[in-house]
């Protein structure tokens, strides 16, 4: 059974990502369809603010992101750049739509790159890499 | 129009994912407790805030019921100020809940009907609850869903009509109200709270943004004004002796002072209500209470409905439009289908909320205080379950057949929803506050508001008309809802009999209860002290704000001059009354919850009372003998009505 704690945070999490991250991406879509750079800043900066209310709510409850959420967080960010590339390679963006998918990308890599900063800190992230080759280098 | 741009293929995308979300925390819900908790005890271990969103979000559902942007549209501002009752829908819960969940807790009723029949003894409160829970399930929710129905029928170009539309919501909503019962509910109608709320707050963006920017908004409004003269911008006066709706038209459009202010006062009912109830007694604590009545059931949904009524409505007015919502949604989807079907599906959340637990509390009540108490005392509470489901799936299929066959009907019936609800006001208030109103006259005064109730609406009026007797009178005469005249006459039948049978004695429990509440939930000496400050700060609000006083609405912020009238505020003079008496209600329901600790946590730790209740052997099995009686008189009573309606009807 799931503690109480949980499932409050459980709520939390849902209630913030179906209605930031909904409107978000609504945003970046009509950005896109209109080619209108201003919708889709302002869908990018809202799903910005979807990650960090994500943090605070960690925070509150002094918890980490969970392996599921991990788990949907790449797989929204692959599929984004999937889906970013597979426009560009078809060549009909204009260029409203490449900078939105810009700052789109941008904005999903630095949450990743927070992400990896919360969870190991600045000094952690880096000797995680650093440390591996060494170990390679060790190996060699 | 490209493919990804048809609004079709949005609503399945986003239905599909609010589909993943609502199975997703049924399951949840199903792991965290066993069924019989879910489906049959009162859960009690939820968290105050989410109890708190999906109260405040199920608060919202009569709105909807009442299309009140589109009324507006049709109707005028007069009817804007019926969203005040956004403010007195908390009221009840800001006066009653903490006591409800206080008395619930030590002495362990499961629903409305069993904490009637606990401390009155009287098994009419108990019929009656459960009628009222039915009609809340059946009636109110069928409309609910047929309305959502509609839009969705229209939003998805025609693809599926009105039926198939309500049956693919039905079956929705079906499912994860028998999977995550009463637990499941609470914890989506939390994000679905937040999520309606979001979605009520984007539309009002939406058309702001359609009418071309606040400015424009307004100099819409004032022009539509001075086209229109005052008639649909103001009440018509405070009361007008009218015979009632159907026979005599009152002057200048229904909505005087006292036709708003006894409407306003049905709302009082929505949280005395069996549903209500069950979300009252759900919460894992008192904490929060005071913040869900303020914070979030009269500022954030009070405000939205206020919102909904003045912009959306307001649109509607200035463009004549009597379907505004609807058009809003459809100039949504051309301009962008993926905010139209998120905004549908937030929509949809603000009445999922209502509607499910209203048919889980009317299958709980039907099984457990009707049908095990009186004619399966033996039925385990496995077995309970399987019927609570049964009956959920049962109501869900009659509401679908109702309102898509018999949408009249269906509408006639959900209009009576809140008034009767509010008869069970005297009732509380006996049990919460007063301990002088009596079994005889709480019982007695429901039944004769219930009836006053009646004889003031459509319903009633249809259904003597049926027999061959006419009144005289129509739908709300002297522009008073049947609310009004139902409560004012319970309340003179329950202050005469309470007289007549003080002596008699009120039993065990009841005694029980005065000593719990005298030792408990007595207020501090300040509370004291504040109580005629409290009784005038209401009856003012009452008066000024949605009372006789509203009149003052109508010209209270505009300059007259021998030519022309000024709007002073750059807006017609009745909208910034309703606005400024929906602020000064919030500071109101602050006043209560907090200053006089009506809805602040207990001070004293609740424990519950150990009953230990041997059942005899012989009382275990089935009353056949019982139910076949039950059918006799039923069929005795139908026969006689159709015996009248032959000899007398029309």
């Amino acid at each position: 059974m799931i503690s109480e704690q949980t499932i409050e945070r459980r709520v939390l999490i849902f209630s913030l990502w179906m209605t930031l991250g909904t409107i978000g991406l609504c945003l970046v879509l009509q950005g896109l369809a209109d080619d209108n750079f201003g919708f889709g800043i302002a869908g990018s900066a809202t799903l910005a603010a979807g990650f960090i209310g994500h943090l605070i709510i960690n925070s509150v409850f002094e918890t980490a992101f969970t392996q599921g959420e991990v788990a949907f967080g790449t797989g929204f960010v692959t599929l984004t750049a999937l889906l970013v590339v597979m426009g560009w390679a078809r060549g009909n963006y204009s260029i409203a739509d490449q900078q939105i998918a810009a700052v789109l990308m941008s904005v999903l890599l630095l949450g990743v790159l927070t992400y990896l900063v919360v969870k190991y800190g600045v000094r952690g992230v880096f000797s995680r890499f650093h440390s591996r080759h060494s170990a390679e280098q060790e190996d060699v | 129009m490209t493919q990804l741009q048809s609004p079709l293929v949005w609503l399945f995308v986003v239905g599909s994912g609010y589909l993943v979300l609502l199975l997703f925390w049924a399951r949840t819900a199903s792991g965290q407790s066993s069924a019989v908790e879910r489906f049959l005890k009162p859960v009690r271990s939820v968290s105050p805030f989410i109890v708190a969103v999906a109260l405040g979000a199920a608060s919202f559902a009569p709105f909807v019921a009442m299309n009140m942007a589109d009324s507006v549209a049709t109707q005028g501002f007069g009817f804007a100020a019926i969203s005040l009752g956004g403010v007195m829908v908390p009221l009840t819960g800001a006066l009653f809940f903490k006591r409800i969940w206080a008395l619930t807790l030590r002495f362990g009723s499961a629903n409305q009907a069993h904490f009637f029949d606990q401390f009155y003894g009287s098994k009419v409160l108990v019929v009656l609850s459960a009628a009222v829970a039915l009609l809340f399930a059946v009636a109110l929710g069928g409309l609910l869903l047929a309305q959502l129905a509609s839009l969705f029928h229209a939003l998805s170009g025609g693809s599926f009509s009105p039926f198939y539309s309500m049956a693919l919501i039905s079956l929705i909503l079906t499912v994860y109200s028998v999977i995550g019962g009463m637990r499941g509910v609470l914890y989506v109608g939390a994000i679905q709270g937040v999520l309606g709320a979001a979605g009520l707050i984007g539309l009002l963006v939406y058309v702001i943004f359609l009418a071309g920017g606040f400015g424009s908004f307004l100099a819409g409004l004032e022009t539509a004004q001075k086209a229109a003269g005052n008639g649909q911008f103001g009440v018509s006066g405070v009361i007008q002796f009218t015979q009632g709706l159907g026979i005599e038209t009152p002057a200048g459009g229904p909505w005087t002072a006292m036709m708003v202010f006894s409407t306003v006062i049905g709302f009082l009912g929505l949280q005395a209500s069996p549903v209500m109830h069950q979300f009252a007694i759900s919460a894992r604590s008192t904490r929060g209470l005071a913040g869900t009545q303020t914070w979030v059931s009269a500022a954030i949904f009070g405000g939205l409905a206020v919102a909904l009524a003045i912009v959306v409505g307001g649109y509607g007015l200035v463009h004549a439009d009597a379907n505004v919502m609807l058009t809003a949604l459809k100039q949504l989807a051309v301009q962008s289908p993926w905010f139209m079907a998120a905004a549908y599906f937030c929509l949809l959340s603000l009445i999922f909320v209502f509607v499910a637990a209203g048919h889980l509390s009317a299958a709980n009540i039907l099984v457990l205080e009707i049908y095990r108490r009186n004619f399966h005392r033996g039925l385990t509470d496995e077995t309970a379950v399987v019927l609570v489901r049964i009956v959920i799936i049962l109501l869900i299929i009659l509401s679908v057949l109702m309102a898509s066959s018999l949408p009249v009907t269906t509408a006639s019936l959900a209009s009576l929803c809140l008034p009767l609800s509010l008869q069970f006001l005297p009732s509380l208030l006996g049990i919460c506050f007063m301990r002088g109103i009596t079994r005889q006259a709480a019982t007695t005064g429901v039944v004769i508001g219930m009836i006053c109730v009646l004889l003031t609406e459509d319903a009633g009026r249809w259904a003597l008309h049926f027999i061959g007797l006419d009144l005289p009178w129509g739908r709300w005469p002297w522009t008073l809802h049947s609310a009004l005249w139902g409560i004012c006459f319970n309340l003179l039948t329950v202050l005469v009999i309470s007289v007549i049978t003080q002596q008699s004695e009120q039993g065990r429990m009841w005694r029980a209860k005065n000593a719990f509440i005298s030792e408990t939930l007595q207020g501090s000496a300040r509370v004291h002290a504040l109580r005629p400050t409290a009784w005038s700060v209401v009856l003012a609000w009452l008066f000024l704000a949605v009372g006789p006083g509203l009149v003052m609405g109508n010209t209270a912020f505009v300059r007259l001059s021998a030519d022309h009238v000024e709007n002073m505020m750059g807006a017609p003079s009745l909208p910034v009354w309703i606005v400024i008496g929906w602020a000064l209600g919030v500071i109101m329901i602050w006043f209560l919850s907090y200053r006089m600790e009506l809805a602040t946590p207990l001070a004293a730790r609740v424990t519950p009372i150990e009953t230990t209740y041997e059942m005899p052997e012989r009382d275990l099995e089935m009353n056949t003998a019982r139910l076949g009686k039950l059918f006799w008189i039923l069929l005795a009573i139908g026969g006689g009505i159709s015996l009248l309606a032959w000899i007398f009807g029309k």
